[in-house]
């Protein structure tokens, strides 16, 4: 069966009707958004590649709770997210996590995404997302999650709302509030760009 | 009512910043906007806040498929089907490394039950006396009830005169049951606890040794090579193909080099090439990158195979050669450099 041109819902069908193979298909297509959204929520390459791992898990074990309804990928994501929030709680009573630990990671984030590139501008990219992931820190898991969803994964908020449960309104508001404390957090940043731009 | 408005308009407010207002709210968004210089002060700096995040995304540099595959296996189960099975891969491993009739110095991946030999003293100990009973489960092919019985009887004993043995066959029965975090934990036992032991026999020492480095490489990866690997393995329908792919996709590493012998093993099996008896790592390599068809892992098994060449058979003219082959490819180009220069001072030695 040649399941790469066939839809989300028709490979998480056949895996209701026990098919491996279509799973499977579905963690190679979903394996990099999965990871990346555990990444951002959770701060760690760690977790994130076991919050990952467990959201796929979870999905392969709870397939006959999920409805065609509402598409598999959302379905998923909430997952994720869910496992990523649980992370982050387990993570906040261990409180092992290292500032180096993230440098190191943001850093290495910004080497992949910017090949080729001057040193001086790899280092200010990497400067830059260590920042940013410092500072999502300080954000709550909600506002977390509907930031990273909205802003890395390009989600439209409904389809954030229907990930999260809630209303578009509430995504709404935790979109507001989590851009300002990004704002607190990273002024000194937004500052430079503002000077980058008047010059 | 003036709460429940500030909160309409900085709902309205992240919703224009990512596009996906309603025209309602951009409406009162605007008027409110026009009117109040602060609201327009704001939205202006979060606007130039969002376009300061990049949005790039971490890379994700390994396949889950192994690794949720093996969560996936995790299960505890208890049927009889599944240990069947465990048994009858463990005893074709076993007859299939008989039946090739060499040993690849000590590196294998596949059960070490014949390296782990012990050291019978011929004093009557009480893991001594486990270790028949341990040997025969192995047999068997019950490997999770003689590594338990094992942990549990070096636990109570740890001062046994057999403990170190015990331990070698601990950090052995673990890697042979797949279960990597804890053969890396007993091995790295083996080498820190009993390390005298280990040195006794140089062969137990390039094993253990070995055995630590290839679990220690792995666990960087949460030991998705070596589930890959085994992934690779156990397929049926294009086990040179999977194979290959674990050459390539962890192309630095030691499980590359693994999965390369496993090819020769194969393409061995089934051909009628006799092993080199001096050397029968160089055999398989060479089947193997006979085989493959992927340019970087034929350019990666050209710097094995001179590796080989350099430094066990010491004919650094042939290992030049296939080193410059390896060269020519842009990928491993560094690599093979590095490779030429290590050969150049191995030469004026």
């Amino acid at each position: 069966m040649d399941w790469a041109h066939r839809g989300d819902e028709d490979l998480a069908l056949a895996h209701k009707a026990g098919d491996t193979p279509a799973f499977e298909e579905l963690v190679r297509r979903h394996q990099g958004r999965v990871y990346a959204i555990a990444y951002r929520i959770t701060g760690n390459r760690e977790d994130a590649l076991d919050v990952a791992q467990e959201a796929f898990v979870k999905a392969y074990r709870k397939i006959d709770a999920w409805q065609p309804v509402g598409g598999f990928l959302p379905w998923l994501l909430r997952l994720t997210v869910n496992q990523s929030i649980d992370a982050l709680r387990r993570k906040k009573r261990r409180r092992h996590e290292s500032l180096d630990n993230v440098a190191v990671e943001a850093l290495a984030v910004a080497e992949n995404t910017a090949p080729g590139s001057d040193t001086e501008r790899c280092v200010r990219a990497g400067e830059i997302a260590v920042r940013v992931q410092q500072a999502l820190e300080v954000l709550s898991p909600s506002q977390r999650s509907v930031f990273v969803m909205r802003h890395y994964e390009g989600l439209q908020l409904a389809e954030i709302a229907a990930v999260l449960g809630c209303t578009v309104g509430s995504v709404k508001v935790h979109l507001f509030r989590a851009l300002r404390k990004l704002q607190t957090q990273l002024k000194d940043l937004t500052d430079h760009e503002v000077a980058s731009g008047d010059r | 009512m003036f709460w429940f408005r500030k909160r309409r308009l900085e709902a309205a407010l992240a919703a224009s910043l990512y596009d996906d207002a309603t025209p309602h709210e951009r409406d009162s968004l605007e008027s409110a906007l026009s009117r109040d210089p602060v609201l327009r002060n704001e939205y202006d700096s979060l606007r130039v806040l969002r376009n300061s995040i990049p949005l790039d995304r971490p890379e994700l540099k390994i396949d889950l498929t192994p690794l949720i595959r093996r969560r996936l296996e995790e299960v505890p189960v208890h049927s009889g089907g599944r240990r069947l099975a465990l048994a009858l891969g463990t005893v074709s491993c076993v007859l299939i490394l008989a039946a090739l009739g060499w040993n690849h110095s000590g590196k294998s991946t596949e059960p070490g039950i014949q390296i782990a030999t012990s050291q019978h003293t011929g004093v009557p100990t009480m893991l001594g006396s486990l270790f028949q009973e341990t040997d025969a489960l192995v047999k068997q092919g019950d490997l999770a009830t003689a590594f338990q019985k094992l942990s549990d009887s070096l636990a109570a004993h740890p001062d046994d005169p057999l403990a170190a043995d015990a331990q070698l066959r601990l950090a052995d029965l673990a890697f042979d049951l797949k279960r990597y975090p804890e053969a890396l934990a007993a091995t790295t036992t083996l080498m820190t606890r009993y390390h005298s032991f280990v040195a006794q026999s140089p062969e137990r020492e390039r094993h253990t040794i070995a055995r630590r480095d290839l679990l220690a490489e792995a666990e960087a990866v949460q030991f998705a090579s070596l589930y890959s690997l085994d992934t690779a393995r156990r397929d049926r329908a294009n086990p040179l193909g999977k194979l290959e792919d674990v050459i390539v996709g962890y192309q630095n590493s030691l499980v590359a080099e693994e999965a390369a012998l496993d090819m020769g093993k194969l393409l061995l099996a089934e051909s009628a090439t006799l092993p080199d008896t001096e050397n029968p790592r160089l055999t398989a390599m060479t089947l193997a990158r006979d085989r493959c068809s992927n340019p970087v892992a034929i350019a990666l098994l050209e710097i094995k195979i001179g590796e080989i060449y350099q430094n066990d058979l010491r004919d650094f003219s042939s290992a030049e050669a296939h080193f410059m082959r390896a060269a020519a490819n842009p990928v491993l180009t560094q690599r093979a450099k590095t490779a030429l220069a290590s050969l150049a001072e191995a030469k004026s030695r």
